[in-house]
């Protein structure tokens, strides 16, 4: 028996409106600023309005559109464009009713909870929420400068660096030699230098360009390295070699002129350099007392919460969080339960301690990807890895390619849509 | 003189005490919100609410509770019976998974 169409309709108004159905939201009242519209900044928007839709969520992010490191890489070797890294921040906002201001945080009043921007203008909270991302050591290379970056693109930071490195590389010379530097951990993305190299190997291998690339790495191992290693030997045999600070040592000095780098033991010449300089959380982080010496922001890893400043949450890059890595889904999922957490939190609840996860593909070429995923968990209030494991040998990496293009359509669903 | 040690043990416990009193006057989390925080993570991969855009990764919107047991016990026991999800299904217990799938039947 058919439902009729009344019934039908009744039947769903009624389901749509039932606590179930809205996720049972708290009915709690207060201001929430967000510093940051990135994977953490948003998602948070999104999911403080899911959590406790009475809350007046505020954020303070100055661009229009969102342009996403993921998928950087792909516009690096040609098979996707810079419109696919771009979200609007307009559905958000008219779906999940907070207000984006346009303007520039610079300061941070944490005993009177208030946030000044720029322009003079403040905002008062009642819980703050920074997710700024990461600046970069602009002076911690003798030769490397900010000015020189726009010359030289690290594109760690997506937008016209992406642009300016993807125009660089792909002028390239057939027999051209490309050199990646990686900085000392932490650093956003850990798999992405050598998911960039793949993807540059992989245009070469297509253009037959015969380019080859070096890795000059800071550190002696890598994330995924195994299945990275196997698939440069098997897909690009002697295009790619990795360099680790073992055997370079560290960088010394860039002569850009010379398109040279220094290391302690060694120097190293190419027609391309990418030097994706070390990082640390963002200025507004820093300035404010949410860093220690590690120039990240310390926070309890259950409600985000700094330990060096209360009512400010800091998720995202910027936050120190081992054994999470700094990445667009570790930020997303901090961000819901960040969210979580400041409504609970404002309702006088204790935040639920739940597992977080971090899933990270990365790709060899157009059609083959490998990834690595991890569950994380509490014990006695500190975070650690509860399972995490990377694409079995065996593994089909053409399913992970397909898995890859579906988690950056689905994780931009999550965050912007 | 035996008093000092004293004055400083309640000098500590007075410091302590705004903190513990704050932590003791919260009320445990909705066991909603519980759920809510225990599910969200899936929604970086299968999209909002689990309803997937794209062909790559399954919905969970569709599934119903005995359903998703079935696959998260499958995946548990099988590393080559998924992608990710083996290794991510081995990081929860099975009254995480009975309320993970409760959230999504009732959602």
């Amino acid at each position: 028996m058919s439902l009729s169409r009344r019934r039908f309709l009744s039947q769903s108004a009624l389901l749509a409106f039932s606590p179930l159905a809205r996720g049972n939201p708290l009915p709690v009242k207060g201001r929430v600023v967000v510093i940051g519209g990135g994977y953490a900044g948003s998602t948070a928007c999104k999911y403080l309005h899911l959590t406790a839709p009475s809350l007046k969520v505020t954020l303070v992010e100055p661009r229009l559109h969102y342009t996403a490191c993921p998928g950087s890489n792909a516009v690096i070797a040609g098979f996707a464009t810079m419109d696919q890294l771009e979200h609007n921040y307009q559905r958000l906002t008219a779906r999940y009713n907070f207000r984006h201001l346009r303007e520039t945080a610079v300061s941070i009043d944490g005993p009177g909870h208030r946030v000044f921007m720029e322009s003079g203008r403040q905002l008062e909270y009642d819980r703050l929420i920074v997710a700024p991302g990461v600046d970069f050591l602009w002076d911690s290379l003798p030769g490397y400068s900010r000015k020189l970056s726009e010359t030289l693109p690290h594109a760690w930071k997506a937008g016209s660096q992406t642009q300016l490195l993807a125009k660089q590389f792909q002028t390239l010379a057939p027999g051209s030699n490309v050199i990646i530097t990686v900085p000392r951990a932490p650093f956003r993305c850990p798999p992405g230098p050598y998911e960039r190299a793949s993807l540059m190997a992989a245009y070469s291998r297509k253009h037959n360009l015969r380019l080859k690339i070096r890795i000059l790495d800071a550190n002696d191992s890598f994330s995924k390295q195994a299945l990275f290693e196997k698939a440069w030997h098997e897909f690009y045999p002697g295009s790619i070699e990795w360099l680790p600070g073992r055997e370079t040592g560290q960088l010394e000095s860039l002569q850009a002129g010379k398109n040279t780098v220094h290391t302690e033991f060694d120097q190293f010449s190419a027609d391309l350099i990418n030097h994706i300089p070390p990082h640390r959380a963002a200025a507004i982080a820093r300035r404010n007392n949410l860093t220690d010496a590690t120039g990240w922001c310390p926070v309890d890893p259950v409600s985000f919460e700094s330990t060096q400043q209360p009512d400010i949450h800091v998720i995202g890059d910027a936050a120190l969080l081992a054994p999470m890595p700094k990445s667009a889904f570790s930020a997303n999922t901090q961000a819901k339960a960040c969210a979580v957490a400041v409504a609970s939190l404002l309702a006088d609840s204790e935040p639920p301690a739940q597992p977080l996860i971090n899933t990270c593909y990365s790709l060899l070429d157009e059609n083959h990807a490998i990834s690595i995923a991890s569950v994380y968990g509490y014990h006695q209030g500190r975070l650690l890895t509860r399972s995490s494991g990377v694409t079995p040998e065996n593994g089909d990496m053409e399913r992970e390619a397909r898995a890859a293009y579906g988690w950056y359509r689905n994780i931009h669903n999550d965050v912007f849509e | 003189m035996p008093l000092r040690p004293r004055i400083r043990e309640l000098l500590c416990l007075l410091a302590l005490l705004p903190g513990w009193a704050t932590a003791e006057q919260r009320k445990a989390p909705p066991e909603q919100q519980q759920d809510a925080a225990l599910v969200y993570p899936c929604f970086g991969c299968h999209g909002f609410k689990g309803h997937t855009q794209s062909r790559g990764i399954p919905a969970l919107d569709r599934l119903d509770e005995s359903r998703f047991m079935e696959k998260m016990h499958r995946f548990q026991n099988d590393p080559l019976s998924g992608s990710i999800m083996p290794r991510i299904a081995s990081g929860y217990d099975e009254s995480q998974l009975m309320r993970m799938s409760r959230y999504f039947f009732q959602n």
